[in-house]
């Protein structure tokens, strides 16, 4: 296997963290096809397939988010990725403070939620390409080592560095802390297939992102086309977005309307801003694999068959899409409109071990004619 | 013509979004904003009445927006809808599509007439479209309001089976002339065949062929 540098970016060479990123070369049409999880969160233990689209379904505390989360940390938790916590002080985000965000407290500040039930000391996330690398290994291991108030890092794809700690030596290339926001970071590289999480959670971050990066990304005319299509969801036609001090003398991005008026994003319908922001957060970091939790957050139902169609577009093209979603209309619009790439999977935690089935669009519409929804049918698993 | 979907996440919706698979560039014809639609074409068996609706309205050089339903009612008794779309959509044209089934095609159009007028509304005259025995245009009064009916009737007389539906048209683009069952036949038919027979019909000279009365009911509209 050989490092190349962001050879997969093609619109925003400009944008500075990209820049500093080495990505370990992939070679043709890569899909992750399983994920299997020891002591993460809340999973125990369990194990999941995946497909082109996977839609991830199932009842609250059933493990979908926590898929989502193991599968943005996979290639590297301190790769940048297009967000910005002002907390954190590092600018752009690593893939593993947006997680810290998420699921940040009002007074807790660290990385304990990392470990199964807080406490465990080892955990692993381990995904399974449908392909072999130039080493003929199709898999990338993610160890996690908490030892006293330290999670060490290690893969068998990273260039690990020696640490003792106490009598241990370890194998690190970057740790984190249960209690604090620190990072120490040896290797930034990202292992396997890019993968992006888009949040309804996360949506402030990426915000404050787009405002810090806007420059080199409004050059790339990205904005401009996402404009254009985004005015074919709304009554109003959209130019482009700016950056501009419409109000108050503040910088703000900015929809600016062909009549030359302007809307501040923050103003514009949620499903708009969560839409847009996830179309620029993906042309600007060309991710392999979408992750996008809880997607039917305010989504009018033609935006939903929009994503649809982007989705369509996304997989033929070779990316990859994993959403979860608590709607089953969701499910049977996107699944519809992409039948044979996608399954439907029903997940649940039994004894914190993940249960999971996969079910196509036929099954859910067989067990809803038998009056079950399958989004609560633990007993299918 | 722009199609504009009542309810977008209908299975019509999904299905004629799915022809984009089929390299039509089927989005360029969905309207994704709110409408104004003087015009409907109603759905009274479903699927694949749903793309061959899209394929059609693909066909169509023009900008006229028309909305596009498939009501729970089936059949004939789709017609007893055409109340409540005239009074809740205040569309001008209506447009229905149904399938023959086993019925000759004087008792459907006297059945469709009786169930208009069930409703209340005046039918004032009635003709076959011309150079078409399955496409009839009711003329229709409701308080004072005028709008028309349109009925087109699938199948084709030249496929020999008893019962005549949408699938007829499709089969015959598959070298099949005669099916105890169409839709039977269509249904099983693989789904490579049947996505060749889908794409064939970007071709306008195949589809006004293969669907000679819908191509002219459409072209009406």
């Amino acid at each position: 296997m050989r490092l190349t540098t962001c050879h997969y970016l093609n619109v925003s060479a400009s944008i500075s963290f990209i820049k500093q990123i080495d990505v370990l070369a992939s070679t043709g049409i890569e899909l992750i096809k399983e994920v299997e999880f020891s002591n993460f969160k809340g999973i125990e233990k369990g194990k999941i397939e995946l497909h082109p689209l996977t839609i991830l379904i199932g009842s609250n505390n059933a493990a979908k988010s926590t898929i989502l989360e193991a599968l943005f940390l996979a290639p590297n938790p301190f790769r940048n990725v297009p967000y910005f916590i002002p907390e954190s002080q590092s600018f752009p985000s690593k893939a593993i403070e947006p997680l810290y965000y998420i699921h940040r407290t009002l007074d807790y500040q660290g990385y304990a939620f990392l470990m199964y039930n807080y406490t465990s000391d080892n955990a692993k996330i381990t995904i399974t390409l449908d392909h072999p690398d130039e080493a003929g290994s199709n898999q990338v291991e993610l160890n996690l080592l908490k030892r006293q108030q330290t999670i060490f890092f290690r893969s068998n794809k990273s260039r690990n560095r020696q640490i003792s700690i106490a009598n241990e030596t370890m194998q690190s290339f970057g740790e984190v802390y249960v209690n604090g926001l620190s990072l120490n970071i040896a290797d930034a590289r990202v292992f396997s297939e890019q993968t992006l999480l888009v949040s309804p959670k996360l949506t402030r971050p990426a915000y404050e992102y787009l405002k810090r990066e806007w420059a080199s990304i409004v050059n790339t005319r990205v904005s401009k086309r996402i404009a254009k299509e985004i005015s074919k969801l709304s009554p109003e036609q959209y130019a482009d977005f700016t950056m501009e001090p419409v109000i108050g003398g503040q910088l703000d991005i900015n929809a600016y309307l062909e009549d030359g008026r302007r809307i501040r994003l923050g103003d514009l319908g949620e499903g708009i801003q969560s839409y847009l922001l996830t179309r620029i957060l993906f042309e600007i970091y060309q991710p392999k694999v979408l992750l996008w939790d809880d997607i039917e957050s305010h989504l009018n139902p033609r935006m939903l068959i929009t994503i649809a169609d982007w989705f369509s577009d996304l997989i033929k093209s070779g990316h990859q899409v994993i959403i979860s979603t608590h709607s089953l209309e969701l499910a049977r619009v996107i699944g519809g409109v992409n039948e044979e790439e996608t399954k439907i999977c029903l997940t649940s935690l039994k004894n914190s071990e993940l249960q999971t089935k996969l079910m196509t669009l036929k099954d859910l519409e067989n067990y809803k004619a038998l009056g079950v929804d399958a989004r609560t049918a633990e007993a299918l698993l | 013509m722009k199609l504009y979907f009542s309810d977008p996440t209908s299975r019509p919706a999904i299905n004629i979004h799915r022809l984009g698979r089929l390299t039509y560039n089927i989005r360029d014809i969905v309207l994704s904003v709110p409408s104004e639609i003087d015009t409907l074409i109603i759905l009274g068996n479903g699927s694949p009445e749903d793309e061959i609706a899209g394929i059609l309205a693909w066909h169509q050089k023009t900008d006229k927006i028309v909305g596009i339903v498939k009501p729970d009612r089936h059949h004939v008794d789709a017609f007893r809808t055409t109340k409540s779309y005239f009074t809740s959509l205040k569309v001008e044209c209506l447009l229905f599509i149904i399938d023959q089934d086993q019925f000759p095609l004087d008792e459907l159009f006297d059945s469709i007439e009786s169930v208009i007028k069930e409703q209340g509304i005046a039918v004032t005259s009635s003709q076959l479209l011309a150079g078409s025995d399955r496409v009839k245009t009711y003329e229709c009064t409701l308080a004072g309001k005028a709008f028309k009916t349109i009925a087109v009737i699938s199948g084709l007389p030249d496929f020999n089976s008893p019962v005549h539906v949408i699938e007829d048209h499709l089969l015959k683009l598959a070298g099949i002339i005669s099916a105890p069952n169409a839709k039977e036949v269509w249904v099983q038919l693989p789904k490579d065949k049947k996505e060749a027979i889908m794409t064939s019909l970007k071709e306008r000279r195949t589809v006004m062929e293969a669907f000679p009365q819908h191509f002219t009911a459409f072209s009406t509209i």
